[in-house]
């Protein structure tokens, strides 16, 4: 067992030599997860046994760990949220059973931002997550446990959700290889909900490979959730050896701006000359609604989870406020011990936007506005293939650095939210270091086109040597 | 001055669907408290709702019934507000894109006349659950057996002139769900409640006033004693230079009056949106003339085939078709045999009417097959039993106790018709009761009834009454 | 400007409850994050179509079938509070 295998080494070795991957990755978590916090509930592989048909079995004995978000049946799901702590769901996300029959092991529950609310992990529950690169320095969010624990080696894959960018920021921030699938692309069904309509389940993975063999078990319709698709999936792990030659890439000048550490862009253009050389025909392209993104996503992110988060209250699980005086006080104290700082804030945004007087100037606004970011990046795909520029606009910033201002906190999410509010298809893969920090390339690709951004995302891998970069003091044999 | 009511009523009808408007659970009535309330009804975590093909089906049945314009695209939005009965703090319902739109219902007013109503609108939404009060000291339980049952909230134009008006509407509208099938239109178990608003304004005043909205309407009963109260209210108020609150009012049916809701509500905003967990629901020709070619004969174009095709007056016709069991009752005793269908239709709006109703029974429990009825009528016109008899055979029938033939020869109820027998019961009477005898003669034509009496008394009843009234007098005009 | 008033109204409707050392802070952040979006007002949008799914879909329809079995007991481990069978709340007031 070597911590830099690949996913179908791990599934070969596995068959060899039983459950050596699994002793072998819980060994890490146990010694390194304190360091990380990556992990809110480690869990006994023997916890969750496959349940159903025999399935694909393409990923047995592959460890894996969810994310926080993920309902899994029996086991602790707390979405990094007071108000979930302890509850334990009698029922599976479709992702989870999925990679269940695919023969996954779940390992752990791993860290996140509260409801997913958020871009550094700092608005979990149960504390921030550090990055493994720095330990000053945050992991990103929301799906931040899963970025940093798959940069350290404690997991060799792990699943996430990106509705504004959840999974690619950390996995930039983490130097590791992060995909957000098509929206409807995963089912939602036992995700718990943020932005309904922004949501997307994805993997956070060494490379563009291991994500690729991930992928192909999660992905497909599901009739559980009225927004998944019917078409069929591709295999994902045919796609990576396409390859990028005669692929026009656009570059997206709009990512270029003045919030962009000239170091980052550096990166991005190094990264992107590799792909010219490879063969990629490099156009520049500009989206001119695109810097409308995050105030759109602040209108629409908001209004959806003021609603989904309604649930909450205290009556049928979750968080129950002691001795209510009252139903309002019930309802009240419930919601305001359960729930932290940033969700409460992004709930009463989305109150407001949706409230009599203010629904058309603000919602209704934001989805035309959202409606022209869709078109613009439909018009661009008319003459590009894929779409690329920067994850973030600067590597991972300091623990407690963004916490005071909620919009500096925003802001950083300024390159991938417009992919959300479009629905399409991106990953981010590590594009080098900036001051010892990782920094990603981001790949945006067609509706349901994740093959092109899986076989450019492999080609540059096979060209660059960044993936394989481990974070000092956790490589092989640390602890 | 004069004052005109004007009444809108929105009423909430549970559809009849096996599973849940968004999920596969149960829709049975009565189930022990949460036996029936799945993880999507509950608002678990990360679960999502998936539309049943059954509700919309129904829903296009109505607004077709209706000749409302069936919208081609709706959309399901989210109505947000916190009540314990709601699980998720919202109800998937339709706001300004529903299902159906327009249309209108006719409904039979005293006199003859028909009023036409307009619908609004009529929309897909799913129940809450409820609450019960007094079962634990100080606190509330909450069962969501109901939660995610389909309703169609059917929303009326404010064209109702009185509380009669509002009923006959009710009933009207409560005919036609049933006839289509789309509900069980059971009033007791809430599958057909009632919300009406109201508003006073002076006698040609074109403009409508403010208007309270009654809540808790459970019986037509109420729904007209509740109205009636309010328009009352409303009036005096106005009269005495007050002003009428736009506020929603309870009706408490102990007390017979309105009150207004207790809660104390901030003001309503159900932050309306599109429900992202839902697509627009988009419904292709196919599917609505699939559904338009299985809809039933609808209760006025019914109406009016059973005035032409049976002779039959308006009001026994508008009774017969008031459901669609007791309309195909009557047609299936027609097409056995029944030989007169004014006949039949006395025997069904009188007797089996009169029994259901003291046996508390609907019509498809009625024992007494249409068949068998229609016997029964072959028998009083064939001579072979009188109409008196023929209720004793049906009370027996009633009670599953044999056939119309079995009963008749077992009971020895077969009409006695026979000239030479009944002549010796007659002389045998005359014997009897000598001095009336006289006195019939004499004039007193009144004591035909008597002896007509007294010798139905002697035979049992069987005495062919026609025959033996022309055999007294006959008598008669041989003593004279 | 987001008035404090304003706020109490939000968190009335949303069943939260604002302390009132928190108020002040509250008022301002969510002042300074609409302000941010209200730059969406002068976005040249006309009537263009609101895009509320990101991909034109229509909604599926499921058969009419009963098929997810009820486990009240164990889907009230959950519960904080349950008596019965039913989930217990104090008083709902009409």
């Amino acid at each position: 067992m070597k911590l830099r295998s690949r996913v179908p080494e791990l599934v070969a070795a596995t068959a060899r030599e039983t459950r050596s991957a699994l002793e072998y990755y819980r060994e890490r978590i146990r010694v390194l997860n304190p360091r990380l916090n990556a992990f809110i509930t480690p869990v006994d592989p023997q916890a969750h046994p496959a349940t159903g048909a025999p399935g694909t079995r393409r990923l047995a004995g592959l460890p894996i760990a969810h994310k926080d978000l993920f309902v899994t049946r029996g086991i602790p799901t707390t979405c990094g949220s007071r108000m979930l702590a302890g509850f334990v769901p009698p029922y599976d996300a479709c992702v989870v059973e999925r990679l269940d029959l695919a023969g996954c092991t779940l390992i752990g529950k791993t860290n996140m931002d509260e409801f997913a609310m958020g871009s550094s992990n700092e608005t979990s529950a149960f504390g921030p997550v550090r990055n493994p690169w720095n330990l000053e320095r945050v992991p990103g969010g929301s799906s931040g446990g899963s970025a940093a624990a798959v940069a350290a080696g404690l997991v060799p894959v792990a699943t996430g959700t990106d509705t504004g960018g959840s999974i690619r920021q950390p996995a930039a921030l983490c130097g590791i290889t992060g995909i957000k699938p098509s929206y409807g692309r995963v089912s939602r069904f036992g995700m718990i909900a943020f932005a309904s309509s922004m949501d997307q389940a994805g993997v956070l993975a060494r490379s563009a490979e291991d994500a690729a063999w991930v992928l192909r078990e999660m992905a497909g319709h599901d009739p559980r959730d009225s927004t998944s698709v019917g078409l069929p999936v591709p295999d994902y792990v045919a796609a990576l050896t396409r390859g990028v030659r005669g692929l026009r890439i656009g570059i997206v000048q709009n990512f270029f701006d003045e919030g962009l550490w000239p170091a980052v862009a550096d990166r991005i253009r190094e990264a992107l000359s590799v792909l010219e050389a490879a063969g990629a025909q490099l156009i520049d392209i500009t989206l001119p609604h695109l810097s409308l993104s995050v105030p759109v996503y602040y209108v629409l992110a908001p209004a959806e989870c003021s609603s989904n988060l309604a649930r909450y209250d205290g009556i049928r699980y979750g968080h129950r406020a002691r001795d209510p005086v009252d139903l309002t006080d019930l309802y009240c104290r419930s919601r305001s011990e359960g729930f932290g700082a940033e969700v409460q804030r992004r709930i009463l945004i989305g109150t407001y936007v949706l409230s009599h007087g203010y629904y058309d100037a603000y919602y209704l606004k934001a989805q035309r506005v959202r409606r022209l970011i869709r078109n613009d990046f439909l018009k661009a795909f008319e003459s590009v293939d894929l779409l690329a520029g920067p994850t973030t606009p600067t590597p991972a910033f300091r623990l407690g650095e963004k916490t005071a201002d909620p919009l500096t906190m925003y802001l950083n999410d300024i390159y991938t939210i417009g992919v959300n509010l479009a629905g399409l298809p991106a990953l981010s893969v590590p594009a080098g270091l900036v001051e010892g920090l990782p920094v990603g390339l981001q790949l945006i690709g067609r509706d349901f086109d994740e093959e092109t951004l899986f076989a450019a995302a492999a080609d540059f891998q096979g060209r660059t040597d960044w993936h394989r970069a481990e974070p000092p003091g956790f490589e092989e044999g640390s602890g | 001055m004069s004052w005109e009511t004007v009444i809108g009523l929105e009423v909430h009808v549970q559809l009849l669907t096996e599973s849940k408007i968004f999920s596969a659970t149960p829709t049975r009535y009565g189930a022990s408290p949460n036996t029936q309330a799945g993880l999507i009804d509950l608002g678990y975590p990360g679960v999502l709702p998936v539309l049943n093909r059954r509700a919309v089906e129904l829903a296009v049945r109505f607004g077709l019934a209706i000749g409302a314009t069936v919208s081609r695209r709706s959309v399901f939005a989210r109505k947000n507000y916190f009540y314990p009965d709601l699980p998720k703090g919202y109800q998937i319902s339709q706001y300004d894109q529903p299902i159906v739109q327009g249309g209108a219902l006719e409904i039979p007013l005293p006199e003859g006349i028909v009023k036409r109503v307009g619908i609004t609108r009529a929309h897909l939404e799913e129940d809450a659950g409820k609450s019960v009060h007094d079962r634990f000291p100080e606190a509330s339980g909450i069962d969501l057996n109901r939660a995610g049952t389909p309703l169609l909230e059917i929303v009326s134009e404010p064209d109702l002139r009185s509380p009669t008006q509002a009923v006959a509407y009710l009933k009207a509208l409560h005919t036609l769900v049933r006839y289509l099938a789309i509900s069980d239109g059971n009033l007791q178990e809430g599958s057909f409640r009632c919300d009406a608003n109201l508003s006073v304004r002076p006698t040609g005043e074109t403009r409508l006033g403010i208007r309270s909205e009654i809540k808790n309407l459970n019986s037509f009963r109420f729904v007209e004693q509740a109205l009636r109260y309010e328009a009352d209210r409303q009036v005096q108020l106005l009269e005495a230079g007050g002003q009428v609150v736009q506020e929603t009012r309870l009706y408490d049916p102990d007390r017979r009056e309105t009150r207004p809701l207790r809660s104390k509500e901030e003001a309503h905003d159900y932050r309306y949106f599109p429900d992202p967990d839902l697509l627009p629901l988009v419904l292709e020709e196919t599917f609505i003339d699939e559904v338009r070619s299985a809809l039933p004969e609808l209760p006025t174009a019914k109406r009016e085939r059973f005035q032409s095709a049976y002779g039959l007056g308006a009001y026994d016709a508008a009774v017969l078709t008031q459901s669609r069991d007791l309309a195909d009752y009557y047609e299936s005793a027609h097409r056995a045999g029944a030989p007169d269908s004014k006949l039949l239709a006395n025997w069904i709006l009188g007797e089996v009417l009169a029994k259901l109703n003291r046996d508390h029974l609907e019509i498809d429990q009625v024992p007494v097959p249409a068949s068998m009825l229609a016997l029964l009528l072959v028998r009083i016109a064939d001579g072979t039993l009188s109409g008196p008899l023929a209720k004793t055979v049906f009370e027996t029938l009633w009670a599953g106790e044999g056939s119309v033939d079995e009963i008749i020869d077992a009971r020895g109820l077969r009409q006695v018709s026979d000239t030479g027998a009944l002549e010796q019961v007659i002389e045998d009477t005359i014997a009897a009761h000598a001095t009336q005898w006289t006195e019939y003669c004499a004039g007193r034509d009144k004591l035909l009834g008597f002896f007509v009496g007294q010798v139905m008394q002697a035979t049992q009843g069987r005495a062919n009454p026609q025959t033996l009234n022309a055999l007294i007098q006959k008598r008669r005009e041989r003593s004279g | 400007m987001l008035s404090a008033e304003e706020v109490k109204r939000l968190s009335v409707l949303a069943r939260l409850e604002v302390r009132p050392e928190d108020q002040d802070r509250l008022v301002r952040e969510l002042d300074r994050i609409l302000g941010f979006v209200r730059q969406l007002e002068a976005a040249p949008t006309g009537e263009i179509e609101p895009l509320v799914h990101p991909l034109d879909l229509i909604q599926p329809l499921r058969d009419d079938e009963v098929r997810e079995p009820v486990d009240r007991e164990a889907i009230q481990k959950a519960a904080p509070d349950v008596a019965e069978g039913y989930y217990r709340v104090p008083r709902v007031i009409e």
